[in-house]
């Protein structure tokens, strides 16, 4: 079979147990690379780390590998709610591309844990499920997926990866956080785009039904990232050494200061603009310090 | 540790929300409850971290929805069964809260 080494070479994952050996790989392998620029991988600054820092950012690169995997059936799901609601096409086809976008991330992710020398996690099979409510039209139901998956998750995620990449010195991870960055933004905007082309003409009903989500969801994310009373906070990707925020990683802190900025300057004004009726007062209540 | 450099706050909101939500600075930042004589945030700005990655990631939407997706959203109608949208329901007490795309998962705190 052939294969461009050229392709392959920009693929860490290539020769891992999941790729089938069969003439898809070639396919894979350029749906793979995308429309990005290489990452300079021999200019990577692990070999000169501290025995205790690589460690950790194998473990940090390691956690994400599943995450990301994982999160090609949240979009998948979202696809089929954008089919139910009868959403245009070109979104529909965007939200595909989000799902082999999430492979890259996992393939970038395989690639920073052998970098930085870890091993690698086993690829999860389980498959995410959105919230769902069968009371719901099509389209309100696919607004609120489109919310938190997109609106939410994912334009949070970019302002996270844009502060991360910001102090990055390693040209590694600089390039790594800058295709994250790239495709987490057209995440993103999925969602937007679906939701002001959905709210032109959503009636009283639906944009009322949607918003009454939003605080359950607001407060989902901001549980998985401070914990609550039942359940410590979720996240494992964080770490307060400040070494490591040279090499794309930021304290539970930040990230929890980050959220809490995030949610009332950019995603309850941008809600509020497409015409959601959000109680920005009880989105606010779940976040408080 | 506490992160004291630029704020990816406004390129984000440049990047991601105003175009892709086809929202006018002057209307968002009614929204954010800034003054009217604040200046709106430039549509088109220097390039930076994400907007550079915004331009490998492909144009923004159109202004405008197309006329023939129109009575797509009119029609409204019912959602279809859980069941058929999302065939594989899980009991895991997370499944229902997917959380940030780039570090999200919902997992337990290490030891």
């Amino acid at each position: 079979m052939h294969v461009e080494p050229d392709l392959v070479d920009l693929f860490p994952a290539d020769g891992a147990a999941w790729i089938s050996e069969t003439p898809m790989r070639s396919e894979y392998a350029r749906l793979m690379r995308g429309f990005h620029r290489p990452i300079p991988w021999e200019e990577t600054h692990a070999p000169k780390l501290a025995p205790e820092v690589r460690a950790e950012l194998a473990r940090i690169w390691g956690e994400r590998i599943p995450t990301e995997y994982r999160s090609i059936t949240g979009f998948s799901t979202l696809s089929f709610d954008f089919i139910a609601a009868g959403a245009p096409v070109d979104l529909v086809a965007v939200c595909h591309r989000v799902c082999i976008d999430e492979l890259r991330h996992t393939e970038l992710a395989v690639k920073m844990v052998e970098v930085y020398g870890g091993h690698l996690p086993p690829l999860p099979r389980e498959i995410s499920s959105l919230p769902a409510d069968e009371s719901l039209t099509a389209v309100a139901q696919a607004c609120r997926s489109a919310i938190v998956l997109s609106c939410l998750g994912e334009t949070f995620a970019c302002t996270e990866l844009a502060m991360l990449r910001e102090r990055a010195v390693d040209p590694v991870v600089r390039g790594v956080l800058r295709v994250f960055l790239a495709d987490e933004i057209v995440h993103a905007r999925v969602g937007w785009a679906y939701l002001a082309h959905a709210f032109k003409t959503a009636d009283a009903v639906t944009r009322r039904s949607v918003a009454d989500a939003i605080p359950t969801y607001v407060a989902g994310i901001a549980a998985n990232l401070f914990g609550s009373d039942e359940q410590a906070a979720a996240v494992d990707v964080t770490n307060d050494d400040p070494r490591l925020a040279e090499h794309g990683v930021c304290s539970m802190r930040e990230e929890q200061d980050l959220y809490r900025k995030f949610i009332p300057e950019v995603f309850l004004p941008a809600l509020r603009a497409v015409g959601v009726p959000v109680d920005a007062a009880q989105v606010m209540r779940s976040i408080e310090a | 540790m506490s992160y004291e450099g630029r704020s990816p706050i406004n390129d984000v909101v440049r990047s991601v929300v105003m175009g892709a939500a086809m929202i006018s600075p002057a209307l968002l930042a009614a929204c954010r409850g800034e003054s009217a004589a604040t200046p709106p945030p430039d549509p088109l700005p220097e390039p930076t971290a994400t907007v550079a990655s915004l331009d490998a990631g492909g144009p923004a939407p159109t202004s405008e929805p197309s006329a023939t997706a129109q009575p797509t959203v009119t029609a409204e109608p019912t959602a279809p069964p859980t069941t058929v949208v999302r065939p594989r329901p899980t009991t895991s007490p997370t499944h229902n809260m997917p959380t940030r795309g780039f570090a999200g998962a919902v997992r337990a705190r290490r030891a």
